[in-house]
């Protein structure tokens, strides 16, 4: 018996799965008789709160998403410095951003900061947490792993920096240990790659502990099985561990592309100055949309930062929306 | 069907509850700009409270009010004042009164008409002095502040851009600094030759990398070559022979080792501070420089500086930024704003700034600090122009896209003099063709 079809023969079939159980709920109220017409008091008082409650989360959810992005979209179409009046450019900012090669290599940057350091950071937090997962003092460690998500980025950032830097902290440990010549970590080739380092660094922590409640769940008895039956770790990472937790992975996913195209402050802090921007070399397309509107020299062309945000925007859902098709699967229940 | 006819009139009224929020909210605005009644004003200050030059002007608000009755609405906002203080421009400014350099008011003000011509007021009396603004301000300091002969920042401080070194290593170099590039070179060699590292360069830091190619080209094709060529739409100024000599200089000075070790892989202000403590000798920097430096430089550390080096046959004259006061076109209080202005120009009030900031006064009568002595004397001898040629003000986008990454490239030595003449062209005409 593998690993797998211990998980499923576990499953209490009685239960179904949770995909099904919503569903299943849903039907329920469907088929149920309502409760105007049932004579459930109850019922009918709920629906009748359903309005007054949902109102207020709708109204707020309008004026304060709705609309501004709304208006994100009609600034988009236009030439604005941010005050005065606008001038009608229909689409011309989307195709400016199409020939731009800045905005091109931010975009870019942004792919390679959500596939490359995605990849990382997901394959660590997953080795972490099968290491700490049988480790005496694992709240200790996690708590520690922890730690660089309660700091903020921008004092993280800081810090990789002046850790990482020619006469940095690092040079001086590789110099004790032999190492004379060690790489320019900061010079402009690197300095994307020490990012993305740094990013996958800040948000290991933050993943390992969400994905370690979710394997804290798994009972022990199926990875006792699993050693009964002989599998070794990798097997019972695929077999228990992957299915068992599936769907707090999806929610990381999810998570992780939202914050990972989001990605600004990170990158403005390390590699920014306080008289400017950085170099436009690490630029990903969040930065662009500021570099564009606040820049501190030049006319500050609101309509193409707009039309950035709206591009993030769309790539952000559309990802969203494949992660959640790919990682559909029937939840096993335990 | 009850309850979706329910819902329709809730998602209805949700809907023009927010357009109403919204468009009471754009239409809030007064348009009015109110009664100058000349007793109050509201002045924002690029400068955050704690830094030596908003000491100094609190206490000369402080005098004014009491010298005048004039209430002033203090804001320390700090360096990005005009970005918030743009929303306001076009109806009611939030501030009477603010001061910033010349770049982004150019940028943000002009086009859109909204910052007042000083020029009138450099004919105001300064209080209990038998002389007006004008009188005290000179031209190459005046025209640091002017857009198409409009005075647009009326400058009250003044950065000037040069080579800054320690005078106690270097004491006969105030008397004869390098004229030409090729004396600056052979002092580098010198230098170098005796195991010293000539140069010091924070090259994380884009803007500071560029003065290094923008004032060689400037010395080398004068004043308005460098803003020639970025604008330049079809590249073929970049093909004139000054501008590939300017890189050329560039690459040897990169490739050559003449850079203190570190200078493409640290974080400002790691390699500042090692010219602070004589551990390179040279720096291309702003006349801020000394203020900066002081809490970490070397005990007797003498700050001087000399002027880029010309081409041979004329002084080159000296990058330089005018920090000022700008007035709102649709300020509610101009004669309040004015008066103060007046009073602050003051020659107590601008020595005092001068002295408790380490800057240069645009007042030409107060005395500069021994730090920045060398290079008032230099822009009184070689004249002014705009920091960059005026490129980061007038082609902002250009200079952040396409000539800063390639300039960081060549400055760090990944790129040679050829190859980043051939790519700003190509890149010009590409960006230029697109362009907004």
């Amino acid at each position: 018996m593998t690993a797998s079809t211990v998980a499923a023969s576990t499953a209490d079939p009685a239960v179904g799965s949770p995909s099904e159980s919503p569903a299943g709920a849903r039907g329920h109220n469907a088929a149920a008789p309502r409760g105007g017409r049932d004579g459930n008091p109850f019922r009918a008082r709920q629906r009748r709160l359903y309005i007054p409650f949902v109102a207020p989360a709708f109204v707020l959810y309008l004026a304060f998403l709705i609309v501004p992005l709304a208006g994100t979209f009609w600034i988009s179409l236009h030439k604005w410095p941010g005050s005065g009046p606008m001038q009608w450019e229909g689409t011309r900012n989307y195709t400016y951003l199409l020939h731009d090669p800045v905005f091109l290599h931010s975009f870019r940057n942004t792919l390679v900061l959500l596939f490359g350091a995605g990849a990382a950071t997901f394959a660590l937090s997953f080795g972490l947490t099968m290491l700490l997962r049988d480790m005496v003092g694992r709240s200790t460690a996690r708590s520690i792993i922890f730690f660089p998500n309660i700091v903020p980025a921008l004092v993280l950032s800081i810090l990789w920096g002046f850790l990482f830097q020619a006469d940095g902290l690092v040079n001086k440990i590789l110099g004790l240990i032999g190492v004379h010549h060690p790489p320019a970590w900061l010079a402009q080739n690197h300095l994307y790659s020490m990012i993305l380092l740094g990013v996958v660094w800040t948000s290991t922590g933050f993943y390992t502990t969400i994905i370690m409640a979710a394997v804290d769940r798994i009972p022990p008895y199926l990875y006792e099985d699993c050693a009964l039956a002989g599998a070794n770790a990798w097997q019972r990472f695929r077999h228990v561990t992957l299915p068992l937790s599936w769907d707090v992975i999806g929610i990381c996913a999810v998570l992780w592309t939202i914050n990972a195209i989001k990605t600004f402050e990170f990158v403005l802090a390390m590699a920014g100055s306080s008289s400017g921007l950085p170099t436009p070399e690490v630029w990903t397309v969040s930065l662009y949309a500021y570099a564009s509107a606040f820049a501190s020299s030049g006319v500050p062309q609101y309509g193409l930062a707009a039309a950035d945000s709206i591009v993030t925007l769309v790539l952000v859902a559309v990802l969203v929306f494949l992660i959640r098709r790919v990682m559909r699967r029937d939840t096993i229940e335990f | 069907m009850k309850r979706n006819r329910h819902i329709r009139v809730v998602v209805t009224a949700c809907i023009a509850g927010a357009l109403a929020m919204t468009s009471a909210a754009c239409g809030k605005s007064s348009t009015s700009a109110g009664s100058d009644g000349g007793k109050e004003l509201t002045y924002w200050s690029m400068y955050k409270e704690g830094e030596p030059a908003q000491v100094a002007l609190k206490a000369s608000i402080g005098a004014f009010t009491k010298q005048t009755g004039i209430k002033v609405h203090v804001q320390w906002q700090g360096r990005d004042v005009l970005t918030k203080l743009q929303p306001t421009l076009n109806r009611k400014p939030a501030a009477d009164l603010f001061d910033r350099n010349l770049a982004p008011v150019k940028s943000l003000m002009v086009p859109a008409g909204t910052a007042s011509d000083l020029t009138d007021v450099l004919s105001t009396q300064i209080p209990g002095e038998n002389k007006t603004i004008g009188d005290v301000l000179p031209d190459s300091y005046r025209s640091l502040g002017e857009v198409n002969k409009k005075l647009v920042v009326l400058p009250y401080n003044v950065v000037a851009t040069g080579f800054w070194y320690n005078a106690a290593k270097f004491p006969t170099l105030a008397a004869s600094p390098p004229k030409t590039w090729d004396d600056l070179q052979k002092l580098l060699d010198t230098q170098k030759a005796a195991g010293h590292a000539p140069l010091a360069l924070d090259a994380d830091i884009p803007d500071y990398n560029a003065y290094w190619y923008t004032s060689m080209v400037v010395s080398q094709l004068g004043v308005n070559s460098f803003h020639k060529a970025a604008g330049d739409k079809t590249g073929a100024t970049w093909d004139q022979p000054g501008y590939l000599k300017a890189a050329q200089q560039i690459q040897k000075l990169a490739s050559g080792g003449y850079f203190v070790s570190g200078y493409k892989a640290s974080k400002f202000p790691a390699i500042q501070q090692k010219w602070a403590n004589n551990k390179a000798d040279f720096v291309i920097m702003g006349s801020w420089l000394p203020g900066e430096v002081k809490t970490y430089a070397a005990a007797g550390f003498k700050y001087a500086s000399f002027p880029i080096p010309g081409n041979g046959t004329t002084a080159s004259p000296v990058p330089s930024t005018a920090y000022g006061w700008v007035i709102p076109t649709k300020a509610a209080h101009r004669t309040a704003a004015e008066k103060l202005i007046a009073f602050l120009y003051g020659k107590a009030q601008m020595q005092s700034f001068a002295d408790s900031t380490s800057t240069i006064s645009a007042r030409s009568d107060t005395t500069p600090s021994d730090a920045v002595a060398g290079a008032v004397a230099s822009m009184k001898t070689n004249g002014t122009y705009q920091t960059d040629d005026a490129v980061n003000q007038d082609y902002a986008d250009w200079w952040t896209k396409v000539f800063e990454p390639l300039d960081d490239k060549l400055i760090t030595g990944n790129l040679t003099a050829t190859a980043f003449i051939a790519k700003l062209k190509s890149q010009s005409v590409d960006y230029w063709k697109h362009a907004l």
